[in-house]
């Protein structure tokens, strides 16, 4: 019972959307509102499990003193802190919203912006034209970094317009057959969890 | 010194990096941006749209995306207040919400623009493209009748006859996009059902760089009638709105960074064939 249940649960969802999302009559009926309503409970209450995850997963670091334990208390520190403000204050209020503001803004941002100096790194430590497909894909690199800046066109007309065609011919074919495989697998992947024929996300030992 | 180019210290490399993005903020270089077949779609196509037009703005990225991102929300949205264009705000990221409030507030209390009236901040609810699915179909139950700052949808005098996200009650979404949920979702499960409707509703984008060349084509298959890709395509939209913003600014930075970094790449080559040849 324990497998059959969640995998007649996981059967009977599917053909519901199944039916509501592709059949026309059956979403002429306007029917998955609810079970929307349902999903939406579902998302906010795994969002608390993932936090308990996260805490038992950290707390153990700290329990046992593993390497680089501290960074597991900042984080279940920072973690519960944020969570209690939020449900104390509510996320509408002024400091909840300061606390973002003066924290994760500058932090993300900062980890996205330190990529362009790892590119700049690798650029000069390792991308060596060794092939002819590395020739090609340096010059068609080239040729799309310069066109996509206010410099490209003041060097020549010309760069612009063969970044264009390189984006559109052979970058949109590319990305095509890319998007109809992985449209295909997911297609795949989807009916073999409806099927039951994929079992992993039942946990351990349910293959 | 050929060997000496291959093994040169990354600090070096992050120090002339640092010279070429700043050096052009003290110093603007001042060179023109050409506005791109891209931007020049997405602005034709999206200026057509008549005074009164209700557009849904969905800024789905976090922090991350936001050097790309804020700029051409900012620029979208002046667009939008230009023309008279009725706005509805709703992220599928929480921190989305946070990020195109704050200019949203800002833009609207520039230019005199009231909330419920002429703009509507709907927030974030938990459920991502659930909860797009479900406002195709109960906009207001989707968002528990309520709007991003807690007060009645009731109260909002531009909520009342804004019952669906679906035509007619929405003429066009405009997804600033870093990922999922993003502007797939909304062709998923808005604007290509709408498209057998007389009047589809129009799905434009905005992408960070990196994920422009992905949406290519979707755009030549006419599912997203337009795209800004990256800061670039920022600079470009303020360029055609003539209000000039951020980006604008910051493109003279990101050309000289494209040239070092192909100067490196080049640099590198030489001193790895020169090393060879030896």
């Amino acid at each position: 019972m324990r497998k059959q249940l969640p995998l007649l649960l996981t059967g009977t969802a599917a053909l519901w959307v199944v039916l509501c999302q592709y059949i026309h009559q059956f979403n002429a009926l306007k029917m998955m509102g609810t079970t929307d309503q349902w999903q939406q409970i579902i998302v906010a209450t795994m969002t608390l499990v993932g936090a308990v995850n996260l805490t038992r997963i950290h707390g153990t670091n700290i329990q046992r003193r593993r390497s680089g334990y501290y960074n597991s208390i900042a984080l279940l520190v920072a973690l519960w802190a944020y969570i209690a403000m939020g449900i104390y204050l509510t996320n509408k209020h002024v400091t909840y919203r300061w606390v973002y503001d003066a924290t994760c803004v500058p932090w993300e941002a900062t980890m996205f912006s330190m990529i362009a100096f790892f590119i700049a790194s690798a650029a000069v430590r390792t991308f060596r034209i060794r092939t002819a497909e590395a020739a090609v894909m340096g010059l068609v690199a080239a040729f799309v970094m310069l066109g996509n800046v206010p410099l490209g066109p003041v060097i020549s007309d010309k760069i612009p317009q063969l970044k264009d065609w390189l984006m559109n011919i052979p970058n949109g074919a590319g990305f095509r057959a890319i998007r109809i495989g992985i449209y295909i697998g997911t297609f795949a992947a989807a009916m073999r969890i409806a099927l039951g024929l994929e079992r992993a996300h039942l946990g351990s030992g349910a293959q | 010194m050929w060997e000496k180019l291959q093994d040169l210290d990354r600090r070096w490399i992050y120090l002339v990096f640092v010279i070429a993005l700043l050096f052009p903020l003290f110093k603007p270089l001042g060179l023109p941006i050409k506005v791109g077949a891209d931007v020049q779609n997405f602005y034709t196509k999206f200026d057509k749209l008549p005074a009164g037009a209700v557009v849904w703005l969905s800024p789905d990225y976090s922090p991350g995306a936001s050097a790309e991102l804020n700029p051409q929300f900012e620029a979208v949205l002046r667009h939008c207040f230009k023309n008279n264009y009725k706005l509805l705000m709703y992220s599928m990221w929480e921190q989305g919400s946070f990020l195109g409030r704050d200019i949203m507030e800002r833009v609207a209390k520039e230019l005199n623009k009231v909330h419920g009236v002429d703009w509507i901040y709907l927030g974030w609810r938990a459920g991502g493209n659930t909860v797009i699915r479900r406002a195709s179909e109960d906009l207001w139950g989707a968002m528990e009748n309520l709007d991003g700052y807690d007060k009645p949808l009731a109260d909002s005098p531009l909520m009342a006859n804004i019952r669906r996200l679906w035509t007619p009650d929405v003429d066009a979404i405009v997804c600033f996009s870093s990922g999922s949920p993003g502007d797939g979702d909304y062709m998923t499960y808005v604007t290509d059902p709408a498209a057998k409707e007389a009047k589809p509703v129009l799905l434009f984008t905005g992408q960070v760089a990196v994920q422009a060349p992905s949406r290519i084509p979707v755009i030549r298959s006419g599912q997203i009638q337009g795209m800004i890709p990256g800061m670039g395509g920022a600079a470009e939209y303020e360029t055609l709105n003539k209000i000039p913003g951020k980006a604008a600014g910051l493109m003279d930075a990101q050309s000289l960074a494209h040239v070092v970094i192909l100067a490196f790449i080049v640099l590198g080559n030489i001193a790895y064939l020169a090393s060879r040849k030896k």
